[in-house]
């Protein structure tokens, strides 16, 4: 079983650091570099802050809720969304 | 020397007779099992509640065939008594003394005080304890009403379990229907996890669906509801009750 309050933690200094670098990138007053900070700002926020959020809105749900009044169908489901926010920041990104 | 006849077949239609309220009590209580069965089959279309259904079926005959054992025992008693009674010729009556002999040794035994582990039909093999006749009297009397919601369902399936394992106490091994309350309760035990599922679905739909409209599925849950309505099956109810 997951350790879904140390989980909380670690999900929540990701969505930081991942916001920080989409906020950094949003803030780039350059007009060689603006669209492309633009569209990298969105890609991040896209594959890897979605998920993220997605990740920490489901362990404040499990907090709650409690993991054992989740059903089974839906425990496996967010538990593989948490992992991934763990594992890759949101996304396998390419 | 009728006296002493009189006093053991007296003994033996009141063994009888408590038997016969055991029976028709437990009789009761499948009916309202089988009901429950029903309404849970009805909206799981599960195997374990389709197997639970037929398994009460098969115990229901069986305590009905117990019953009429004991009415037929009963019978032969009570005209053996008034035949005792009035200092008829008892000779003739040869073959009812044999059918009851059984029974006659099983009470000597002490089996209708649960102290024997000799089997014999129409009679019960121990008294029904107060507190399981209380327990099977109370879920006949909520059992007028179907549960309102999913939650309601698994302490009723629990309700169940508890009396089932209170009955698989009062039938030794070598009785007929022994395994069967034995095998009802292993299988409600898994209904009783599928119903749970069901509680929990019904509870996080609500937690993920408060302050929402009905088809507002714009939150980051919005998969997450349609998954848990899939999943979700009607609560059981009586036909009516629902107007």
């Amino acid at each position: 079983m997951l350790d879904y309050q140390a989980s909380k933690c670690e999900v929540s200094r990701i969505e930081k650091v991942h916001a920080g670098i989409v906020d950094f990138l949003r803030g780039v007053d350059s007009e060689f570099h603006e669209i492309a900070a633009r569209n990298l700002a969105l890609r991040v926020e896209h594959n890897v802050l979605q998920p993220v959020r997605y990740a920490l809105s489901i362990l404040e749900t499990i907090e709650h809720v409690g993991p054992e009044y989740i059903p089974d169908v839906i425990l496996e489901k967010w538990n593989i969304a948490i992992l991934q926010a763990l594992e890759f920041g949101g996304v396998n990104f390419e | 020397m009728n006296d002493e006849l009189i006093k053991r077949l007296e003994k033996i239609r009141d063994e009888l007779m408590l038997s016969q309220k055991s029976f028709r009590q437990i009789c009761n209580y499948i009916e309202c099992l089988g009901r429950d069965l029903y309404f849970i089959n009805y909206s799981l279309e599960d195997q374990c509640s389709t197997i639970s259904r037929t398994m009460s079926d098969t115990w229901l005959c069986q305590v009905e065939n117990q019953i009429n054992h004991n009415l037929k025992h009963l019978t032969v008693v009570n005209k053996l008594i008034q035949a005792a009674s009035s200092n008829e010729s008892l000779g003739n009556l040869q073959r009812y003394f044999d059918s009851i002999a059984e029974l006659d040794a099983s009470i000597l035994d002490g089996y209708a005080e649960g102290k024997s582990i000799r089997p014999v039909d129409g009679l019960m093999p121990s008294v029904m304890p107060t507190d399981l006749q209380n327990s099977v009297e109370q879920i006949e009397l909520v059992s007028v009403n179907s549960p309102g919601c999913w939650k309601e369902w698994s302490a009723r399936i629990k309700n169940h379990i508890e009396i089932l394992n209170e009955s698989v106490k009062m039938f030794p091994a070598s009785h007929s229907f022994a395994s069967l309350p034995c095998s009802l309760s292993i299988i409600l035990t898994q209904i009783s996890i599928a119903v749970e599922e069901q509680y929990k679905l019904e509870n996080l739909l609500e937690v993920l669906t408060s302050g929402q409209d009905e088809h507002d599925y714009s939150s980051v849950f919005g998969m997450d509801v349609i998954l848990i309505k899939q999943q979700l099956k009607p609560v059981p109810i009586l036909a009516g009750e629902d107007e």
